[in-house]
């Protein structure tokens, strides 16, 4: 079960759950390597996705280099992705003591991608001078 | 010599530049400034060559068209993004099926098509400049219809340290998307 949260670290399985306090959906696209319809969405400030199910055969996978494994994860200030069946609604939950989160699931062919790291890790240029990569704050939910 | 009177009464950017500054440029052909600082004890005077003015006047039109270009094309952009969003509301509100969802969806679909770097460069620089914030790269890749890939390719153009933060170190490019 690998965690990951750097820039371009990204997951691929039949079911992705994940959590977020912004979510975006974008109009569909053709996906130009699956050569079908995909259905963009964006979890902005500290999303989080993990594979509740993995892909049927890891042949099918997009990236060569997505995790694929139940269980991998994927953390950051702005995760983007795709799902190749339509999104449904998330649901809002608890989620630390300060805030809550919405929760949902990306079915079909769904990847997940990191497009910037932690927003804490952004913000603090030591951070980001010491471990330009790797800020592990692996989400549920922040470790509580 | 004869004056020609050029009708100015009513002077916009437009016909200062198509009647006060049309026609050829002759070498004695020059604009001439008169200010005066104290009354009429003392004018200063100025001159220039016409076709400099027009040129300085026309770089900065141009410029504006670019400008206007952009902003009107993140408008429409924009609008698109919120009328898909409104179709993806009234799905997750139930008001529609999946199966229409899909079907009122294919007005938005786009095809993603390759776009020069350089481009993608400018528009991102100027876009920046006239908003003052960025975007996320896969906001980029909807904007320009293009991949995120694609989009990196002009970001790594761009020497700001806003938009060197949105691209993954070189030792991780081992991932499709960089």
């Amino acid at each position: 079960m690998a965690k990951k949260s750097n820039i371009c670290a990204s997951i691929e399985g039949n079911k992705i759950s994940f959590n977020t306090r912004q979510f975006y959906s974008k109009p569909p696209y053709i996906d130009p390597i699956l050569g079908v319809r995909v259905y963009p969405f964006k979890l902005g400030i500290n999303g989080y996705a993990e594979i509740s199910s993995p892909l049927d055969n890891e042949a099918e996978a997009a990236f060569a280099s997505s995790m694929l494994k139940q269980g991998d994860c994927v953390q950051g200030g702005s995760v983007d992705g795709w799902a190749t069946k339509p999104i449904k609604s998330p649901e809002k939950g608890v989620a630390t003591g300060a805030h809550s989160a919405v929760f949902g699931d990306l079915k079909g062919h769904a990847y997940a991608h990191v497009e910037s790291p932690h927003r804490d890790h952004l913000q603090s240029p030591d951070i980001m001078a010491r471990h330009p990569e790797i800020p592990q704050i692996i989400n549920p939910i922040y470790k509580k | 010599m004869k004056p020609v009177l050029i009708d100015n009464r009513s002077p916009t950017l437009s016909n200062i530049s198509d009647a006060f500054l049309g026609g050829k440029y002759q070498g004695g052909d020059v604009l001439v400034r008169y200010v005066s600082q104290d009354g009429a004890k003392s004018i200063a005077v100025a001159s220039t060559k016409t076709q400099t003015i027009r040129e300085g006047l026309s770089h900065y039109f141009d410029n504006h068209q670019v400008e206007i270009a952009i902003l009107t094309s993140v408008i429409i952009w924009q609008k698109r993004t919120l009328d898909f969003q409104a179709l993806h509301t009234a799905f997750l509100l139930n008001s529609i099926s999946e199966e229409d969802f899909e079907n009122e969806s294919e007005k938005f679909i786009i095809h993603q098509q390759h776009v020069e770097p350089e481009r993608i460069a400018f528009v991102i620089d100027r876009m920046h400049a006239l908003l003052g914030f960025r975007f996320d790269t896969s906001d980029y890749a909807d904007y320009f219809k293009c991949t995120q890939k694609n989009v990196m390719e002009g970001l790594r153009l761009l020497p700001d340290k806003h938009f060197f933060e949105l691209l993954p170190s070189e030792q991780k490019i081992e991932n499709g998307l960089a």
